[in-house]
């Protein structure tokens, strides 16, 4: 390229671009450069690469810091006004730590190139030693999230109110309680989030969705779902997308944001203000219950109305597991499980440990030949195996990897006191209910798995069904858990140890009996677990179950391992309310201090 | 937990396809992110818009991974997705005055793809240049690309005037560019 021959004033023009400054007419006449002159392209190409690459340039020379001292590199960072401008380590840990956490598991930490600038900002100072995302995973250590507790002093935060299984991109899933920062795009690429603002709104996002707080009182929903609620007291609340401008005015709407930014906005109940960001002088509509109107964005296209539809408004989180606790060591580590807290029909409850039904192993069939691990155990045990398969509220005690088939079995499970015949044997093990568990709505049973991060991050799939399949009654198949290796509910688990057959063991009882291996695990290992909903299975509400069947679905070489499978307690709506549980446990707890 | 093991010998070495996936896309994103927001930019040459874009970009990249052809390249297929992004975000937003958007989208994009290994030469003799810059020129790149600040606050907070700052920039940035030229002339003489 002849660069002699170029417009003169295009070195000047191109400036004024990268300044925002180009007048009209130089946009236009830019233009028509571009349009018709190769050597322009080329030149603006390598003009503006040049102004971006300045943008990168400041982690490209680190060997040299007397040529551009960055000391802010080894202080906490906050958010830059380009994606490609945060200082490198953190920004390529977050960039890594972002999408492991987000979508690709803490583990492949190791395996990126960043690995060893992987560490996020943290409030502690240039002193804090760098922590991988990978070590933050598996030793539970929580790298940002202020507590529900600080709720009170920080009358102006946003709370992340409730969470069923989001991922973020590029961010932490925060703990529920959390306070959310303000200006930083979230993107959230699985599960659900519900926000509560401080005058009390809420809004629900459904993965994928894309936003931003722009203030307390403010969100900007960029792409996806978002269901937004405002009782009496919040009037005022804003949404914003790119091609409108909602007001709350006591209300139930949903916003749908999609790829090009237009919008759709669909009113529940009561009124909503729009004004139309192509002409905000003018373009103010009221919108009441039943009302749905599409804005394009587009100055041509104004927005229209369109046929109301309530498919699509999100009143409440999914029923699920929402956490549970027990008392931790000094390393953050869990042991046992003192209570759970569950949303069943869109109510939370939580129940202790005492209020659920215990299920004990009471069959055990492997399904291959080879040596298998097949007891969780204390580190110190030293009584009798069979304690290990009956309920108690310990996570260090389980029977572990049984047997299972790709297809879960849906005939008559036969044991080996059914059959003497080992090769007619079903291959799972069977749970048996201390109380029958009746189906109410949302989870009716809870299942706690030992895992670790270099394992299936949602939990380890398996097949569930009744032992008695009644007409209508079917198998179903967990994949994923309410509470995976990357929730912020799940907890590190404390050590332990396994003893491992040497042959297949088919029954029970010879594995009480078996000469087994005893070791010490060598990797940290999370609670993680999951509710499941009887209905799912087919079984009516009201209707109850005494013996469940769970198979591996041998889909990888991992197997379930359950630590604790419980049943919950019938909804009634005189026991088990979140108030009256907690308030005991508040008790308990204004009685220990 | 991984069933074949004896002993604490346990093989933990495993992942399912969906990780191994994860793992690719994280590899391949992290290697090519830098270029994929420097063509972003040379499309929409408008910072929040570029960075608004590449957020949008990040997240179809995500979704459409599924479809990408492992035997091909991950930086070109992207720059494919982006260059769709951007056609929308046109669509959408042609009509603002004070924001420029370069036609056509598809050439540019097409003569970017082409020239990017002179482009990345331009970037490694951009680094040499950027060492024969005075201390306080230097430091004017600083408060401009690297720090959490805009220019305009720069200015407000100094008092002291925005477009002075803009023509001291522009003048090292041309004095960059010319010492990359050099550089790269050099090159191709010894090259």
């Amino acid at each position: 390229m002849d660069e002699k021959n170029l417009p003169p004033e295009l070195q000047g023009l191109l400036e004024s671009l990268i300044n925002e400054t180009l007048t009209p007419n130089e946009q236009e006449y830019l233009q028509n450069l571009l349009q018709t002159r190769q050597d322009v392209r080329k030149f603006y190409l390598r003009y503006l690469d040049l102004h971006v690459q300045l943008k990168f340039s400041d982690r490209r020379q680190p060997e040299k810091p007397a040529v551009m001292p960055h000391p802010q590199l080894e202080l906490p960072l906050p958010e830059t006004r380009f994606p490609g401008l945060r200082p490198a380590i953190v920004r390529h840990a977050l960039l890594a730590g972002a999408l492991l956490l987000a979508a690709f598991g803490g583990f492949a930490v190791s395996l990126n190139p960043f690995a060893s600038n992987s560490f996020l900002p943290r409030s502690e100072g240039p002193s804090t030693a760098p922590l991988s995302l990978a070590q933050e995973i598996v030793s539970g250590v929580e790298a940002q999230s202020v507590h529900a507790g600080n709720r009170n002093a920080q009358t102006l935060a946003v709370i992340l109110e409730q969470d069923a299984g989001a991922r973020f991109f590029q961010d932490l899933t925060p703990r529920v309680g959390s306070e959310m920062r303000l200006d930083h795009q979230y993107m959230l690429l699985e599960g659900h989030i519900e926000l509560l603002f401080p005058r009390g709104a809420r809004t629900i996002f459904d993965a994928p969705a894309a936003f931003q707080l722009k203030s307390p009182e403010q969100v900007l929903v960029t792409f996806g779902n978002c269901s937004v609620y405002a009782p009496e007291g919040s009037e005022g609340f804003e949404v914003l997308t790119p091609s409108t401008h909602l007001i709350d005015r006591g209300t139930r709407f949903r916003v749908t944001v999609d790829e090009i930014g237009s919008s759709e906005v669909h009113v529940v109940e009561g009124l909503v203000e729009a004004i139309e960001e192509t002409d905000r002088g003018r373009g103010q509509v009221q919108m009441v219950e039943g009302e749905a109107r599409h804005y394009s964005g587009s100055e041509a296209a104004f927005s229209s109305a369109m046929t109301y539809s309530a498919v699509g408004y999100r009143k409440n989180l999914p029923d699920r597991l929402i956490s549970f606790q027990g008392p931790l060591n000094s390393r953050g580590e869990i042991g046992q499980l003192e209570s759970a807290t569950v949303i069943r029909g869109g109510e939370k409850y939580t129940y202790l440990f005492s209020d659920l039904i215990g299920g004990d192993v009471t069959s055990f069939c492997e399904s291959g030949t080879s040596p298998t691990i097949n007891f969780i155990l204390p580190v110190d045990f030293q009584g009798d195996r069979k304690v290990l398969a009956l309920h108690d509220d310990s996570f260090l005690t389980g029977v572990v990897n049984p047997g299972g088939a790709p297809v879960p079995a849906t005939g008559k499970i036969l044991t080996p006191k059914e059959s003497d015949d080992s090769s007619t044997w079903t291959p799972g093990m069977t749970v048996r209910f201390r109380d029958r568990v009746v189906n109410s709505p949302g989870p009716d049973l809870l299942i706690f798995e030992a895992q670790t991060a270099l394992h299936p991050l949602e939990g380890d799939a398996f097949h569930i069904r009744p032992v008695e399949l009644l007409p209508g009654y079917h198998p179903i198949t967990i994949r994923s858990y309410d509470l995976g290796m990357l929730s912020p509910e799940s907890y590190p688990l404390q050590r332990f140890a396994l003893l491992a057959t040497r042959d297949c063991i088919p029954r029970l009882e010879e594995l009480f009996e078996q000469s087994m291996a005893h070791s010490h695990v060598s990797v940290n290992y999370r609670v993680v677990a999951t509710g499941i909903d009887l209905s799912d299975m087919g079984i009516p509400l009201g209707e109850s179950v005494s013996e469940i069947f769970i198979q591996d679905p041998l889909d990888d070489e991992f197997r379930i391992d359950p630590v604790m499978v419980v049943g919950l307690p019938k909804v009634a709506s005189e026991n088990h309310s979140l108030t009256s549980v907690q308030s005991n446990r508040e008790q308990k707890a204004t009685n220990k201090e | 937990m991984k069933t074949a093991a004896l002993g604490g010998d346990v093989d933990f070495n495993g992942t399912s396809s969906d990780d191994a996936r994860y793992e690719a896309f994280l590899e391949l994103f992290s290697r090519h992110r830098d270029r994929i927001f420097a063509h972003i930019f040379s499309l929409v040459p408008h910072e929040a818009d570029a960075e608004d874009l590449f957020q949008r970009c990040s997240i179809v990249l995500w979704r459409k991974f599924r479809e990408f052809d492992q035997s091909g390249s991950f930086y070109a297929w992207s720059c494919g997705v982006a260059v769709n992004e951007v056609r929308n975000f046109f669509k959408v937003r042609k009509r603002s005055r004070v924001s420029f958007f370069p036609e056509p989208v598809e050439l540019l994009s097409r003569e970017r793809l082409a020239d990017e290994e002179d482009l990345s030469l331009r970037a490694i003799a951009l680094q040499s240049c950027l060492q024969q810059l005075r201390e306080s020129e230097r430091d004017l790149l600083r408060i401009a690309y690297w720090e959490n600040q805009s220019l305009k606050e720069f200015a407000e907070k100094t008092e002291g005037s925005l477009q002075v700052l803009y023509n001291r920039l522009s003048k090292i940035r041309k004095r960059l560019y010319a010492c990359i030229e050099r550089k790269m002339s050099g090159e191709a003489h010894h090259g």
